[in-house]
């Protein structure tokens, strides 16, 4: 009658040698995979336009996110971004080119200088396309700019008037084609 | 008073104001009573009925045209369709459209052809506001007639004693033979018994007396020349109120008289000036002139104490006592003022010199938006000489050229240095994905075509397709004066795409665009405040429109020359803030614009100065 105790016994050593052993602190749980987070699609934004004391000032609104976009008195052009929250990146996409702003730290405007690729910047979002403000820790919104039509193309007239002054200094060099 | 127009009974008047405040017009404007109750439930009670022709009919000043306004906004406020018309002229385009309710004031010049289709109600119900001589046209035509008479004798006296305490004058100032006086001079008309009070008020104050007299009003009636068109009012008084004003003739018709709502601004902002010019400056005869030798005088002063009284109308708000008010910031707000007519509108009567008024301490601006009533505001000093202001807005032509297109640029760019040469402002040629086959010039609205039309012609290029370009809905619109010169693709451009056509609106004659009213900053008024500063501007819409309604426009006198300060559309229907960077006389205006046409009707240009003051 010993050997088969014995013997169980030494197969339930066994087992529970093999068995996962208990966890031992603190427990570590890995998220799941996911795919990277849709935008959120805001949908079409407004174009509005003003032009006053020598500064063409146009504006982006969707149900409080706005791009405001003033240009001059000089060969500047400020952009102005607000989403609720601070907003790192602002890139769009149209039919008639790409490119990207970043916001430095938690500003939420930066200036650039007029030129040709600034005028082509602002042609392109005036003919219309998506742009997509990235906010840290949270998802990216998705506004459509609708084309802005005759009053975008005589707004920018105003934008191709504006006479050359003294360069403002850069905040960021972050500026690049998407 | 109840609040479904269509369930109103006439009743006892309403204090001054209330009736208004009930159904959302300004408190005070108009007076409703009894009379005008009725003639206003005849008018209501006749949209129940069939088809065919109402004719209101009454002598000028009477009151049809506020009536009209006053059924047009219950008719829509019950669901009713309908379409008020400024100009008979326009009746035939909007009877093809077929509105429930068609209201047309200055009926008189509907042409015979559009008044039979009327009348055989082929358009619905038309109430058409004309002269008591426009009856003699429906004559054989089916139709009711509703008449406007004037105030009865013993109405004058509450319609007097509700104008003062609009005026904030007090009544003792009016006794009671003033106040026969100026229902016998005024022959109860209430334009008229408006501006004889006005002008009575004055001639006592030249007086230094403390009450007008009947001598005063018989004055200021026979400056005015009333006493020789009283009698078309008197025709509609009714023969059992005896009350009829003496000299009147007896009343000839006979059955449901109705009798007026009188006109009764709240303050000058509620009547305007083209109210009463017409009364201010009449015509005299030669006989007359030769009988009255000190009237021009006479005239010109009491004119400069009527645009001076109101100037302080438009300036004082509702409810104020005379007390400078203070404001949420504790700074004393000063509302003196002395009104410089706006800028004159073409066929607008010429305008007077101001008149000095007590100069106050500056008051500092707030850094936020300062309302226009919450700066100091003081009478400014004109300069010399002011250049123009343009009537029309200034024509913009926008290029564009096919994208990637070479040839097509370079014609663009060419075409750019000749239109600039011609003195027309030209935007930089602007490059699209989708240009049509055609060259064609678009404006943007109906009032543009001839402008578009001259453009080509001077550059000697004209395109030989011009239309009316199509915004989408939801885009926004154009300034008033652009036009797109669209150049069509090459070879070497893109595929051109066929233009599609523009969309169907509605016929441009059923929006009657009515220029904004301005009202503040007083016109000719100095403001005092730091700088920069956002000046709020504000004004009135004749009608209630969709926002964004208004065009703003902004001008600044620079070096004896206006320099563009700022335009776009407003961010309110009635109010924008404007960012002004420096001390100078500005001028500003308002255009209505409608997507309905599309349409715009520009505003008078209003002046007002900026004053720097320190910290």
């Amino acid at each position: 009658m010993r050997r088969p105790v014995v013997l169980g016994l030494l197969v339930l050593t066994v087992l529970s040698a093999c068995a996962q052993p208990q966890p031992v602190g603190r427990r570590v749980v890995l998220p799941p995979r996911t795919a990277p987070a849709e935008p959120a699609e805001r949908g079409e934004a407004s174009w509005s336009f003003s032009i006053a004391n020598g500064v063409c000032s146009a504006s982006l609104v969707q149900e409080g996110v706005t791009l405001a976009v003033a240009a001059g008195p000089g060969r500047d052009v400020t952009y102005t971004a607000q989403a609720g929250r601070r907003i790192s990146q602002v890139a769009f996409r149209g039919t008639e080119g790409n490119w990207q702003l970043r916001f430095p730290g938690t500003a939420t405007r930066v200036t650039r200088r007029l030129d040709a690729a600034g005028e082509r910047r602002l042609r392109a979002m005036l003919a219309g396309g998506t742009l997509r403000y990235s906010r840290p820790g949270a998802r990216v919104l998705a506004v459509a700019v609708p084309d802005a039509g005759i009053s975008g193309r005589d707004w920018f007239g105003c934008v191709s008037a504006l006479q050359s002054a003294p360069p403002a200094p850069r905040q960021s060099d972050a500026d690049a084609p998407a | 008073m109840p609040t479904d127009p269509m369930a109103a009974e006439p009743g006892p008047p309403p204090p001054n104001g209330q009736a208004d405040a009930a159904q959302g017009h300004r408190p005070g404007r108009i007076v409703r009573h009894a009379a005008w109750v009725e003639a206003e439930a005849a008018l209501l009670a006749a949209v129940r009925e069939e088809a065919g022709v109402v004719a209101l009919l009454g002598a000028p000043g009477v009151g049809k045209t506020l009536l009209l306004k006053v059924v047009e906004r219950q008719l829509r406020a019950a669901g009713i369709p309908a379409q008020r018309l400024e100009f008979g002229d326009l009746a035939e385009e909007v009877a093809e459209a077929g509105a429930a309710v068609l209201l047309v004031d200055e009926a008189d010049r509907i042409d015979d052809t559009t008044l039979a289709r009327l009348a055989a109600g082929g358009a619905g119900l038309a109430v058409l506001a004309a002269l008591p001589g426009f009856g003699a046209r429906l004559e054989g035509l089916p139709h009711r007639v509703v008449r406007l008479g004037g105030l009865r004798a013993e109405e004058v006296e509450d319609y007097v004693t509700a104008r003062l305490a609009v005026l904030e004058v007090p009544a003792e100032r009016m006794p009671p033979d003033a106040v026969a006086a100026l229902g016998l001079e005024s022959a109860g008309v209430p334009q008229r018994l408006n501006v004889l009070i006005g002008s009575s008020l004055f001639m006592a104050g030249l007086e230094k007396a403390q009450a007008v007299t009947g001598a005063h009003v018989r004055g200021a009636a026979g400056m005015h020349e009333l006493s020789a068109v009283r009698m078309p009012v008197l025709e509609a008084s009714p023969p059992d109120s005896g009350g009829r004003f003496d000299g009147g003739p007896a009343d000839s018709t006979a059955g449901a008289e109705l009798h007026p709502g009188p006109a009764l601004p709240a303050r000058l902002e509620a009547a305007p000036a083209t109210e009463l010019l017409p009364i201010l400056v009449p015509a005299a005869s030669e006989a007359q002139r030769g009988s009255h030798r000190l009237l021009p005088w006479l005239a010109t002063a009491v004119a400069l104490g009527l645009i001076g009284a109101a100037g302080a109308w438009m300036i004082l708000g509702p409810g104020s006592s005379g007390v400078a008010p203070r404001d949420g910031a504790g700074a004393e707000v000063v509302r003196t003022a002395q009104a410089e007519p706006a800028e004159a509108a073409p066929g607008a009567a010429p305008a007077s010199s101001p008149v000095p008024a007590p100069v106050p301490a500056p008051v500092p601006a707030p850094a936020a938006i300062v309302p226009a009533e919450q700066v100091a505001v003081v009478p400014a000093e004109p300069p010399a000489v002011v250049p123009a202001l343009p009537v029309a807005p200034p024509a913009r032509i926008v290029l564009t050229y096919p994208r990637g297109d070479a040839a097509a640029a370079a014609r663009a760019e060419a075409l750019a240095v000749a239109l600039r040469a011609a003195g027309r402002t030209v935007a930089a040629p602007f490059p699209v994905s989708q240009a049509g086959a055609e060259e064609v010039l678009r404006y943007y609205f109906l009032e543009d075509r001839e402008m578009a039309l001259s453009v080509g012609a001077r550059a000697g290029q004209a395109p030989r397709a011009h239309r009316l370009g199509a915004v989408p809905d939801g885009a926004p619109l154009p300034r008033p004066g652009t036009v797109e010169w669209a150049l069509p693709a090459t070879s070497d451009g893109e595929p051109a795409v066929r233009e599609p056509p523009a969309p169907l609106r509605a016929a441009p004659e059923l929006t009657p665009l009515v220029a904004p009213e301005p009202l503040a900053p007083a016109p000719g008024s100095l403001v005092a405040a730091r700088l920069p500063l956002e000046m709020e501007l504000r004004w009135r819409l004749p009608t209630t429109t969709a926002s964004p309604c208004c065009f703003i426009e902004v001008m600044g006198l620079e070096e004896g020359a206006w320099q563009a300060v700022f335009s776009g559309y407003a961010s309110g229907p009635d109010r924008h803030a404007v960012p002004l960077t420096a001390a100078r006389r500005y001028a500003w205006r308002v255009t209505q614009v409608s997507r309905d046409g599309p349409r715009y009707a520009a505003g008078p240009w209003t002046h007002f100065t900026v004053q720097e003051v320190g910290e």
